[in-house]
């Protein structure tokens, strides 16, 4: 399943570059893009238009977009001084701080990290000088989560965030970074993984039978309203029968001179379809 | 391997419904699940971009206020069994079960289940209801388990309990809590009250394994009316939706024998007969996210933006199980949904 990463600075995507082994995308110049097979990662920049305009970026041309993976990674303070420095954490609700607006992350994948609310806002957060009620903080995750809806399913976007202070102005250098990110890329890759077999959205019609409807379509010319039609009555067919659409390869070879005739053949199919 | 969560794994709380009594007892009940503080419900269960179907693999719980709309007037797709003060609540959204024909697929943007928590809110709109009621000379008929089998739900949350007191407390009330649940067990602690009509939609039981996921199967449905006949309850019958399937005549003769086998005819209080019906914008929601069940993909045909068989196959469909259940029942108990 295809996967587009996207990260906020270079310090958060070097361990995941080089786990999966990506290469800089020589044709991105303004946003650095790195890939290998069916492995994307963006690195956006800091703040949430900058992730949004990445996220974009990258989702706005996939291939299979009901079959692509989007996930957010990338570092966040926490206010409980109690969770660890270092932990990875699946975001379950996000909160942008200037609007007030709220996103949930669909959560249907079992894993087992600890979930947590994070509110996204503008600058960075220091301990008392805001108003939290959301567990963590970051800076990207409401500019990325819209943005990745927008083209895939809700069900495939994942916000995972990892620990790296207590609003507190000490924070963990890059090499310190390195390390946290290296450590919990297991239980990273585990999610991916699983999230990856979570296949939801199945396409009714498959290989073959999507090659002689889309045939069909062409050879008689059908105007968009009898592409639906003739979708849906194959679907019917191929569910009810529990076969393929052979039925139709006579009907690919024939043309039609006008509307009048490709009406008329249209009826015909369609009847077929309905009654067999 | 399952790479699902469990149903219920998270409790998304609207700050409003905090302090509600039925909101305690369901954190008390999922003491593990992950909770999520909202200010709307329509926030979690109206966010575009859901998948009914996907969501059916890890329901998720919303608790929240109902602050309109208590109580609606009877919709034309439903039958009111002759009572012209015909009205339905929403206790609760959604439905633990996964029937491949149910019309909430197309009629909700989510298939996660809310639970209003504020009772004594619906109690007071249904006694105001009961009070201006267009005609005072019949009760007012309130089916409680409309978009959602309650009984299903009622070890959870034991909201028909709480309405069959209610019932007790309230003159010029019939409820209706209609079920394909087998958990009559959850209320046969309770004495049969004559304002009450627990309502069973029956299936063949071919339609019930393919067709009705997770539900029950029919021979425990069948043991569950028997046991509320048997202890005095008013038992309605639904032969709910009846479907076009190729084999229905013999499907549905089977069923009929096998009902009576198992029930006292002469002690069921009425039966509807109701076949397969849809507003036609549904089917539409629900084909564009779903092509595994044939039932949705059957030849129709659409009237007054009602999708149903042809006249003629429900013509046909109606006469025969009508006649099959007169053989059991006078024929003035049976309510034919036409």
């Amino acid at each position: 399943m295809p996967k587009v990463i996207i990260t906020a600075i270079h310090e958060e995507a070097r361990p995941l570059i080089e786990n999966f082994g990506l290469k800089k995308d020589p044709h991105s110049q303004r946003i650095p893009v790195y890939r290998r097979g069916d492995t994307c990662l963006v690195v956006s920049g800091t703040g949430k238009v900058k992730s949004a305009i990445a996220t974009t970026y990258a989702l706005a041309n996939v291939e299979s977009p009901k079959n692509t993976l989007a996930i957010n990674f990338g570092l966040c303070g926490c206010r409980d001084t109690e969770r660890p420095l270092g932990e990875l954490v699946f975001i379950n609700k996000i909160t942008d701080a200037a609007t007030r607006r709220d996103f949930y992350p669909e959560i249907i994948l079992k894993h087992n990290l600890r979930e947590a609310s994070l509110t996204t806002f503008d600058n960075q957060v220091l301990k008392g000088r805001e108003t939290l009620s959301s567990d963590m903080v970051d800076m990207e995750a409401s500019g990325f989560f819209p943005s990745a809806t927008a083209f895939i399913p809700l069900e495939n976007v994942y916000c995972l965030k990892l620990i790296s202070d207590h609003l507190e102005d000490l924070k963990l250098d890059n090499p310190m970074i390195r390390e946290k990110i290296e450590a919990c890329l297991d239980a990273f890759m585990v999610v991916i993984s699983s999230a990856s077999k979570l296949k939801s959205r199945p396409s009714p019609i498959a290989g073959n039978d999507a090659s002689i409807l889309n045939q069909l379509c062409e050879a008689l010319k059908l105007t968009i309203t009898q592409r639906h039609q003739l979708q849906d009555y194959a679907i019917g067919y191929i569910i009810r029968h529990q076969k393929s659409l052979d039925l139709l390869h006579p009907y690919c070879e024939q043309t039609v001179k006008n509307k009048t005739e490709r009406n008329r053949l249209f009826k015909t199919i369609t009847h077929a379809l309905r009654s067999q | 391997m399952h790479y699902g969560h469990s149903n219920f794994s998270h409790l998304y709380i609207e700050r409003a419904a905090e302090k509600y009594p039925m909101t305690e007892h369901l954190l008390s009940r999922f003491p593990k699940a992950e909770r999520i503080c909202i200010d709307n419900y329509k926030d979690v269960f109206a966010r575009p971009g859901q998948h009914f179907q996907t969501q059916k693999r890890s329901i998720k719980l919303i608790l929240a206020v109902k602050k309109d709309n208590l109580i609606y007037r009877g919709s034309n797709n439903a039958q009111d069994f002759g009572y012209s003060n015909f009205h339905y609540n929403a206790l609760i959204l959604n439905c633990v079960y996964n029937c491949d024909y149910c019309y909430l697929q197309g009629m909700y943007p989510s298939a996660n289940i809310v639970v209003f928590v504020n009772t004594e809110a619906y109690f007071s709109a249904t006694g105001k209801a009961i009070d201006q009621r267009a005609d005072p000379a019949t009760p007012l008929y309130l089916a409680i388990s409309y978009d959602t089998d309650l009984l299903a739900l009622e070890s959870l949350v034991p909201y028909c309990r709480e309405w069959i007191e209610y019932s007790r407390r309230k003159d010029n009330l019939l409820i209706e809590i209609r079920t394909k649940s087998a958990n009559y067990r959850a209320l046969s602690d309770l004495p049969p009250h004559n304002q009450v009509v627990l309502a069973w939609s029956l299936s063949p039981e071919s339609v019930v394994s393919r067709y009705e996921i997770n539900t029950p199967p029919l021979e425990r449905r069948l043991e569950s009316a028997a046991q509320a006949i048997n202890d005095g309850w008013s038992v309605r019958l639904c032969f709910d939706p009846v479907l076009l399937i190729p084999n229905w005549r013999e499907s549905y003769r089977q069923l009929i024998e096998r009902t009576f086998e198992k029930l006292p005819a002469e002690k069921v209080r009425d039966i509807s007969i109701g076949i397969f019906r849809m507003n036609a914008e549904y089917l539409k929601r629900i084909k564009k996210q779903r092509a595994d069940s044939d039932i949705l993909y059957f030849p129709y045909e659409s009237n007054d933006r009602v999708v149903s068989p042809y006249q003629k196959e429900k013509d046909e469909m109606n006469t025969e199980i009508s006649t099959l259940l007169e053989e059991y029942v006078d024929k003035e108990k049976i309510a034919v949904w036409m």
